[in-house]
């Protein structure tokens, strides 16, 4: 076989491999959803007050995720210094 | 014995002095832009890494009255919050990183002179420290990716920092791409985790499920971390991108990637694999790795002729040498693990950076135009050779120690074909050591000039040798931390979990 | 309480898909696209899971997913500057023919 067979005859053989794999790992074996949690560490809200749920999502981001979120405003930062560095157009001073 | 900070506005403060110092460094350079300063900015990230090598201290002192600091922020208490966990292991890998940081930023003082865009060079050198030192603090692991994501991003653009000839845009495209996919691939394996315990804390991961019986999702979610946590530790099937982006990133950049980034990811690799599977689990897979990586490294270097691509293949190599001491399980592997973690960022570091001074004076990276070299640049030559020694582990040298202890674990938890062949490998592995040595100590052509580098790269090197050699012969001090650094991670597990739950 | 097999299945099939994608496409632009799928099948699994408590909502999986967007936007941003350059210097945006780093 040439070589671009061999490859694309290697590639359906991956796509067809990882897709039997998921499947077989979904249909399967149970995913056990929330078997091993614990109490003392989740939060939880109430269907019941449909309107309000969007209010009380995002106060769970302030409130607990803080830390994070300083975090993500670095990232942002170092974000727009790296497309800086990458277009900017000027010449070496040699 | 476990301190819990939570009032205010508290950050740790090697971490708080780098970020501080990484977005203070925009200004720095914008005023020695409008100004005309010379090197101001140099000055500055030299000061940032100091201050934070010295802070580094402090937390060594803080952290030795009492075992684990838990930092939160706000009165936002963990486990629903993200939170930073230090112990002494966090220490240790923070100690590496402004240590070897600052010995790059010195070097780049004079590496770096003609180029342009260098505010945003330093200050991406900065974040990237930062965020590492964000990865070995964090105790959550959303926290993790975060700084994760901080430091990668940060290294995809020094990789491709000289963007006015092709090889750097390629090789950081390369990397960029795998490097990404990692990321989804960590995101994933964290999707299924909070799936299975409804948190991301690693204490509260860890006492729900460490020592369940492994279902395959469990196999799934530990698949996952390898190839996530792997891609940027340059495990082998993962590693494709190591040999393109480490020689044409710039000698400096490349000295802190392989030196310290990709140990970074195997820390993390070890942090989570210890807190959330028992080491039953992932001996066997992880030495099958490392001898895959070991074995596959060592025989691609001895084909190369470019310096810099054979120091790359060379620091995949050292990760499978690494990964022995993760297969062992032990405290003690895990200590001969982070012992050649410092060991490898002086001797790696420094070989990177000897080689771009030679790469600097003379324009070229092919070995068989090199020949000679040493009696032109005979200070940088004397480092390089002092750093292949140190790298093939020679007695005397600081390499010998930390791979003695790294395979006597090996043999001392039932994997002894493990230290066999790692033992075969760092033999094969002086083959090429010995080739680069001869290049350096041949005789030169005709018409072959060069002359030494300039002073803070020279000076940089040598104290580097000098280090090298005397850790090699008084290792005690360095041996005495790691091993409270690995004691921290493996027995003190429970004082850890303790910390954080209470 | 929504049962959770056909949010695993679409995600399982977004995975394969983004892999998929990754493997055979030539374009530098839908490579990106490509891990801008796979980033985004994590956080549909995320956003499934948090239904699964009954009679509640789990706020946990949403806030992680709001900052996850964020993070995976900005690779996506340096990424296609990145292809800008590579173009400057190729000029093609394929990426079979980045092929002049062997060995």
């Amino acid at each position: 076989m040439s070589e671009r067979r061999y490859a694309s005859f290697l590639t359906v053989l991956a796509i067809f491999g990882a897709l039997f794999v998921a499947s077989w790992l979904t249909l399967e074996a149970d995913f056990p959803a929330f078997q091993y949690s614990a109490e003392y560490s989740r939060r939880l809200i109430p269907e019941e007050q449909f309107g309000d749920i969007a209010t009380l999502a995002s106060r769970y981001l302030w409130e607990h995720r803080a830390l994070d979120l300083t975090g993500q405003a670095f990232v942002i930062v170092v974000a727009v210094v790296c497309c800086l560095a990458l277009l900017k157009q000027t010449e070496a001073r040699h | 014995m476990v301190e819990l900070v939570s009032s205010g506005l508290n950050l740790p403060l090697p971490l708080a002095v780098l970020l501080l110092g990484g977005l203070l460094s925009l200004g720095v350079g914008k005023l020695a832009e409008w100004m005309n300063i010379r090197r101001l900015r140099e000055a500055w990230i030299v000061l940032v890494s100091a201050a934070g090598l010295f802070s580094v201290w402090m937390l060594y002192q803080r952290v030795q009255a009492v075992s684990v600091i838990v930092m939160a922020l706000w009165e936002q208490n963990p486990p629903l919050a993200g939170c930073f966990e230090i112990d002494m292991l966090s220490v240790f890998m923070a100690g590496s990183i402004s240590f070897i940081g600052l010995l790059v930023a010195v070097y780049s003082i004079s590496y770096m002179e003609n180029e342009d865009r260098l505010t945003e060079f330093y200050t991406l050198i900065t974040f990237m420290m930062a965020g590492m030192t964000g990865i070995v603090m964090a105790g959550d692991l959303f926290t993790l990716f975060i700084f994760w994501e901080l430091m990668s991003l940060s290294s995809y653009v020094l990789v491709a920092f000289l963007k006015r000839t092709w090889g750097p845009i390629e090789a950081g495209f390369k990397y960029l791409l795998m490097s990404a996919t990692a990321g989804a691939f960590l995101l994933l394996s964290m999707s299924v985790l909070y799936g299975m315990t409804g948190t991301l804390n690693f204490a509260v991961l860890s006492v729900n499920l460490r020592g369940v019986e492994i279902t395959p999702w469990l196999i799934a979610v530990f698949c996952t971390l390898i190839v996530g946590f792997g891609v940027k530790s340059a495990i082998v099937p993962l590693h494709t991108w190591l040999p393109d982006a480490h020689p044409e990133a710039p000698s400096p950049i490349s000295a802190l990637l392989s030196g310290i980034v990709i140990e970074t990811g195997l820390y993390a690799m070890t942090r989570v694999f210890f807190l959330v599977f028992e080491p039953g689990v992932f001996k066997l897979p992880i030495a099958f790795l490392s001898v895959l990586t070991m074995t596959l490294a060592n025989v691609t270097a001895l084909l190369q002729s470019d310096i810099k691509r054979l120091l790359a293949y060379s620091s995949i190599a050292q990760i499978g040498y690494m990964l022995v001491g993760l297969a062992s399980g032990t405290a003690y592997g895990v200590m001969g693990l982070f012992l050649h973690v410092f060991n490898h960022s002086m001797m790696k570091g420094m070989a990177f950076l000897a080689s771009g001074s030679i790469v600097h004076e003379t324009g070229t990276r092919d070995l068989g135009r090199l020949r000679g070299i040493g009696k032109m640049m005979p200070i940088t030559s004397i480092s390089l050779f002092i750093a292949l020694l140190g790298l093939g582990g020679v007695p005397g040298t600081n390499g010998f120690i930390s791979k003695y202890h790294l395979f006597s674990a090996a043999f001392g938890s039932g994997l002894g074909w493990l230290g066999i062949i790692g033992v075969l490998n760092s033999a094969l592995s002086m083959a090429y050591y010995i080739r680069v040595m001869q290049v350096l100590m041949g005789s030169p052509e005709e018409g072959f000039k060069a002359h030494e580098a300039p002073i803070p790269m020279v000076t940089v090197t040598l104290m580097m040798a000098v280090i090298i050699v005397f850790l090699g012969v008084w290792p005690a001090p360095i041996l005495n931390f790691a091993t409270q650094a690995s004691k921290a991670l493996v027995d003190g597990l429970l004082t850890y979990i303790g910390a954080v739950l209470g | 309480m929504i049962p959770l097999i056909p949010f695993l299945v679409s995600v399982v099939l977004m995975f394969v898909i983004g892999l998929a994608g990754l493997i055979v496409k030539r374009d530098m632009v839908r490579l990106l696209m490509g891990v801008e799928i796979l980033f985004n099948a994590a956080n549909l699994f995320f956003i499934s899971l948090s239904t699964q408590s009954a009679g509640y909502i789990d706020p946990f999986a949403h806030s992680i997913v709001m900052m996850a967007i964020v993070l995976d936007g900005t690779v996506i941003a340096v990424g296609l500057a990145m292809v800008m350059n590579v173009y400057k210097h190729y000029g093609t945006i394929d990426i079979r023919k980045l092929r002049r780093l062997k060995w």
